[in-house]
């Protein structure tokens, strides 16, 4: 197993001086995987453009190519970059979305509204690339291509799915976004901010979400885990979904993780920050090992 | 009139120090005079945009101002989310933009933050008082700034063109045109006629075979608009993706010298352009 990082920023991509090194474009993690002749994509932020144009240079350049793209939930920065992905511009070539469509519109609804004309000028349906919808379901794991997939809900604005791969005896997950599990169960609405006491039934909810992440997660060699925030930005914005180093790092340590891999950096942190958050997580980590992602870093697992 | 250049990047954002001089941000131009303000496009290049008018407010700065949208493409819009002003109480903001595929500029500005895609679940829970507008064609103005607007053709159906003048300077902002049969249409010329600035979109020019619909507004269009309408300088911008600084000092150079006659210059983000006399 083998994992590329195209984009590792989250909310919105970021073209600035201060973000070269870690790079500013939005999640998207290629996952090779051995025997396994299509590519793994998790998200279609704005990092899967670059990966396009790398993946015309071979089978899909020809029409000839099959992808799996699994979709942790469908916020712009983790699906914009779709439709200016270049394989999806070639005849012949077969993408197939997983992901979960939500109050009773389908994924492919959903997903196809990206594309409608207010907001690119050709609609999805209309792609020469055949695009397929497959909607998952938490807890429900799947086979694609021998892989064992196991989609996982995460705690997030209108809901997010993590997942874990396992091929071959090795394991990787893609845990992004989440909130912790202590502070906020999110509504079907917008929130204006964290309640001030959980209900004693969303106190539960939130229990029994952390301990399906959890075991989920049981023994994995890679974690890549949503750390947008440090502690005094999650202080200040905890209802916006996302988490901090040390909530992955205990969710890490209880799963018995071996790898955890920060991600979906936010927006506004500069490299030299981004070098700091890393150093103080790895000062904490005990077991875990811990690095950041970066633009074009590998992975192996 | 004071024009700054927030975003200058077409289709896509471009991060990485190898476009760090003309800048990866999507299209945002501010424009102002005195105290008022137009915000032409709210790509990315508008969060900085915002956060610097967080801070100017914060020292007693207008919180009312203008945004015209000449398309609603996601390299026009992806910004409005994260653009502070919008997001906390207090501002002022029209929005003005055109409809597209049967939807008023509110209903697609709405479903480009309906929960599926945004936390905000809704254009009604940006906090400043929003005013939106369907623009159509006309002449308006806002605080003082004359305001031509004209429809013109784009691959997705129409894009809007704007003219703004003001105590007799002149600047023309073209986004997202596609001439068909290489030809500008009147409406083009109007708006860039005697402009002392044609700001005007160059995506066309790329440096790799684009897999993707549209041919693209090419420098060609703008360098016929200019001398149609004697436009006195040219300002490209919607600057292609793929093109590096390298590549854009390259193809700059090229358009130069095959047009010794033209003021031609290409858009660098944080560029300031300075009309008239205030």
């Amino acid at each position: 197993m083998r994992l590329t990082f195209w984009g590792v920023r989250g909310s919105y991509p970021v073209a600035s001086r201060q973000t070269t090194r870690y790079g500013g474009h939005t999640s998207c993690v290629e996952l090779e995987l051995d025997g396994v002749a299509s590519p793994f994509v998790l998200d279609a932020g704005t990092g899967i453009r670059n990966l396009g144009i790398r993946l015309l240079e071979g089978a899909f350049g020809k029409g000839e190519g099959t992808l799996r793209l699994f979709l942790s939930h469908l916020h712009w920065d983790h699906v914009q970059g779709l439709p200016f992905f270049g394989p999806a511009h070639v005849g012949g070539n077969r993408i197939a979305v997983y992901g979960r469509g939500r109050d009773g519109a389908p994924l492919l609804d959903a997903v196809t509204g990206i594309t409608r004309r207010e907001f690119f000028p050709v609609g999805m349906e209309a792609f020469p690339a055949t695009m397929e919808f497959t909607e998952v379901t938490p807890g429900t794991p799947l086979d694609v291509e021998g892989v064992r997939v196991l989609p996982i809900a995460l705690n997030h604005p209108w809901g997010s799915l993590g997942y874990r791969f396992d091929h071959k005896g090795k394991s990787v997950a893609y845990i992004t976004d989440t909130s912790p599990f202590d502070t906020i169960l999110y509504p079907e609405k917008f929130v204006h901010g964290p309640p001030k006491e959980l209900s004693g039934e969303d106190r539960s909810a939130l229990a029994a979400m952390r301990a399906s992440l959890v075991n989920a997660l049981k023994g994995a060699d890679v974690v890549i885990y949503d750390t947008h925030y440090n502690d005094s930005e999650y202080s200040k914005f905890p209802h916006w979904g996302h988490g901090t180093p040390k909530h992955a790092l205990e969710i890490c340590a209880a799963a018995g993780a071996k790898k955890l891999v920060l991600f979906h950096h936010a927006p506004g942190r500069s490299d030299e920050d981004q070098d700091k958050l890393l150093e103080e997580t790895r000062a904490i980590a005990g077991p875990v090992e811990v690095i950041a992602a970066q633009e074009g870093m590998r992975v192996e697992a | 009139m004071r024009a700054r250049f927030w975003g200058t990047r077409g289709s896509f954002v471009a991060p990485g120090s190898a476009f760090q001089r003309f800048g990866g941000n999507t299209i945002c131009v501010e424009l102002v005079s005195g105290s008022a303000r137009i915000v032409c496009d709210l790509g990315t290049g508008c969060v900085q945009l915002g956060n610097a008018l967080m801070a100017e407010s914060a020292k007693g700065g207008s919180k009312r101002f203008l945004v015209l949208l000449s398309n609603t493409q996601i390299d026009h819009i992806q910004g409005l989310p994260f653009f502070v002003p919008a997001i906390v109480p207090g501002w002022d903001i029209t929005i003005v933009g055109p409809a597209n595929a049967g939807r008023d500029i509110e209903g697609v500005l709405d479903s480009a933050l309906n929960p599926n895609y945004s936390p905000l679940f809704g254009i009604e829970n940006l906090a400043a008082k929003l005013s939106l507008r369907t623009g159509v064609e006309g002449d308006y103005e806002w605080d003082g700034i004359v305001i031509k607007t004209r429809e013109l053709p784009h691959t997705s159906g129409k894009a809007l063109g704007f003219r703004f003048e003001k105590d007799g300077a002149s600047i023309a902002y073209l986004s997202d045109v596609e001439y068909p049969g290489d030809v500008p249409p009147p409406a083009a010329i109007e708006l860039a006629r005697d402009a002392d600035v044609l700001v005007h979109d160059a995506t066309g020019e790329s440096s790799q075979a684009a897999r993707g619909p549209g041919r693209g507004s090419q420098p060609t269009d703008a360098i016929a608009v200019a001398r149609q309408a004697h436009a006195k300088k040219l300002l490209l911008f919607h600057h292609d993706p793929d093109m590096t600084d390298v590549h854009m000092d390259v193809f700059l150079d090229r358009i130069r010298r095959v047009n010794p006659d033209l003021d031609i210059d290409a858009a660098r983000e944080g560029d300031v352009v300075e009309l008239g006399r205030g």
